[in-house]
């Protein structure tokens, strides 16, 4: 138990580092660039490239980590009209259409990244496939996230939005609260 | 196969899917069991082109901006401000609630997270005063919903990425009038309430050294729209490198100048915007095959044909949208509503003569309506959620509120003069 425990606080550091690491490097890229060009007057063209794909890759490497955290935003009104008893079983047929959903992208993403591989992208001659493996990376990732939370997503109450998460993520300084 | 696109995305949603996801799904659905012959190779591949852009970085780092500058505790200090300067008038704490709105709101992209969020706090303030319950609730679920239209708005970055007539500027600008015929109009409503329900101020007057004292502190925060609008309107740089220039300069402020941010948390920054990030633009890219397929589909043209049969009244023809837009308003929270609408209806309305700029801030205005119409809107849910009230009460609050909203969409839609006056002034109207 204390095993598989440390493997996912693992699993999550990770994922979260590497989102972070992106966010931060596409945005000083783009400010690098801001400042060279006043500065300097030159602007790097491979940086404006860069910082795109790492936008990228950040929002398909978060979506995991976004659903953990409860905030892609559903409308659960008529889940929560249905009595209690027979929520979590329109909640389970719910998150199977999710997890069908997300292999079947898994799937496509690692398609079209093969079909891709061969084309170089403009600036940096990176393998354009290279780009599109953010797809299927991030849709496994999430898979992954959601399968270790399923049982609380199965029986969180339904609700508009789920509040406390919101009010956590909307960045409200905890002395507010 | 249209037809399969529409229900798919209309039973997915009704049962609770998450909304980026609905739109994917619903595509990949119309896309394998549709009888059409296009290649489900096209998800993947506009999944990507739907944010493969440039422009829409601005999305992430007005997120980030927006972050640091609560982090660094520049949001907290024009909040005080704003209290001090308005908070002892009568119904003075709605004031507060409609202008700090009108600085704050939309960054997240989602009425209903700013509903939840920075809305639960002034909805808790007002109630903390004394305020009856649905008078603030109803007062924060409107205001929660104006964000988009005053810049600089994320919803407006992407409005720009999807519709290649209009710019982010000219969409910045455009935004203003409205932006505050809205203010003005919910501050009244918030007046004409206040004095029939005698409503009391909160606190007294306070002396005017403090009022300017709390003035300072403010100023590092004042200082942001001035640096992304002017920068952006003097062709200093694209709203993209402003909303850099802005997350850089937010970050410096509250790490040296006001303290406020320490280096050990500055990680958990990125790391939150990282995440909102991903929720906003995976909307984004999902929607982006949705509206694919529509325009694929000839939905628009379609559309275009069955209008044009009916009428050839321009104002006819606005009002007609704007129905159905707020229909939409009604389900579909403002960010995929824009990706699914605008490319759908842009090309109707411009070809009915309808300026570009007005047409986004009809469509805005009108989504932004939609999100609090009793009794489906789905910030009153979030409200009634947030607030513990009841659904039914909080409808019949609102309706004041809302009908301030449909006279100043009403104008907006009668005068082109509105949205395009100072956008006009740069130049930026065709």
């Amino acid at each position: 138990m204390t095993v598989l425990r440390l493997l996912e606080r693992a699993f999550v550091l990770l994922n979260q580092g590497l989102v972070m690491l992106m966010m931060m490097t596409m945005a000083t890229l783009v400010f690098t660039n801001v400042v060279t060009r006043y500065a300097f007057g030159f602007s790097l063209n491979w940086a404006e490239e860069m910082s795109r794909y790492l936008m990228i890759w950040v929002a398909y490497l978060g979506a995991g980590l976004a659903m953990r955290e409860g905030r892609h935003v559903a409308i659960e009104y008529l889940q929560g009209l249905l009595p209690e008893r027979l929520a979590p079983y329109a909640r389970a047929v719910v998150a199977l259409l999710i997890l069908a959903f997300m292999v079947t992208l898994a799937v496509l993403g690692v398609q079209i990244a093969q079909l891709a591989w061969r084309q170089r992208t403009p600036v940096l001659g990176l393998p354009q496939g290279a780009v599109y493996l953010a797809i299927p990376i991030g849709a496994g990732l999430f898979v992954v996230h959601f399968l270790i939370v399923l049982r609380d997503y199965l029986r969180q109450k339904p609700n508009a939005v789920d509040v406390e998460d919101l009010v956590a993520h909307a960045g409200i300084a905890e002395h507010e609260r | 196969m249209t037809a399969l696109l529409l229900s798919a995305f209309v039973l997915l949603m009704a049962i609770g899917m998450p909304v980026a996801l609905v739109m994917g799904a619903a595509s990949l659905a119309a896309l394998l069991w549709g009888g059409s012959n296009l290649p489900t190779i096209i998800v993947p591949q506009s999944l990507l082109r739907g944010i493969d852009s440039f422009p829409l970085m601005a999305v992430p780092l007005f997120i980030l901006a927006a972050d640091l500058m609560t982090a660094g505790r520049l949001t907290d200090a024009l909040m005080k401000h704003a209290n001090l300067l308005v908070g002892h008038l009568r119904g003075g704490l709605g004031y507060v609630n409609v202008l700090t709105s009108m600085l704050f709101a939309g960054i997240s992209g989602s009425a209903l997270a700013d509903a939840a969020g920075p809305g639960k706090i002034v909805m808790d303030m007002m109630r903390g005063a004394g305020y009856p319950a649905y008078y603030a609730g109803a007062l924060t679920a409107t205001t929660a919903t104006i964000g988009p239209i005053i810049p600089p708005s994320i919803i407006m970055v992407i409005y720009a990425v999807t519709d290649n007539s209009v710019t982010v500027a000219g969409l910045f600008l455009a935004g203003v009038v409205p932006g505050v015929l809205l203010g003005v109009a919910l501050a009244l409503v918030n007046y004409v309430i206040s004095v029939r329900q005698g409503y009391q101020s909160a606190t007294q007057r306070p002396p005017v050294l403090d009022v300017l004292r709390s003035f300072f502190p403010a100023v590092p925060g004042l200082m942001m729209p001035i640096i992304i609008l002017g920068g952006i309107l003097g062709g200093i740089f694209t709203a993209t490198e402003a909303a850099a220039v802005a997350v850089f300069y937010a970050l410096i402020v509250s790490l040296f100048l006001t303290r406020q941010l320490q280096w050990r948390d500055v990680p958990g920054v990125f790391l939150r915007s990282g995440i909102l990030t991903s929720a906003v633009l995976l909307i984004v890219s999902m929607a982006t095959v949705f509206s694919r397929l529509l325009t694929v589909l000839q939905v628009p043209q379609n559309l275009a044909r069955w209008l044009a049969g009916l009428t050839e009244d321009r104002i006819v023809i606005m009002i007609l949208l704007a129905v159905f837009i707020l229909l939409v308003g009604l389900v579909v929270d403002t960010l995929p509503a824009v990706i699914i609408l605008v490319p759908v209806l842009a090309p109707v309305a411009a070809q009915f003569g309808i300026d570009p700029l007005q047409f986004a801030m009809m469509l805005v205005l009108n989504l932004a309506i939609g999100m609090v119409t009793p009794p489906i809107g789905p910030v009153l849910f979030v409200i009634c959620t947030v607030g513990k009230l009841r659904l039914e009460r909080l409808s019949r609050a609102v309706v004041p509120l809302l009908l301030a909203e449909l006279v100043v969409l009403a104008l907006v839609i009668a005068f082109p003069a509105i949205s395009l006056t100072v956008p006009g002034w740069f130049g930026l109207t065709r």
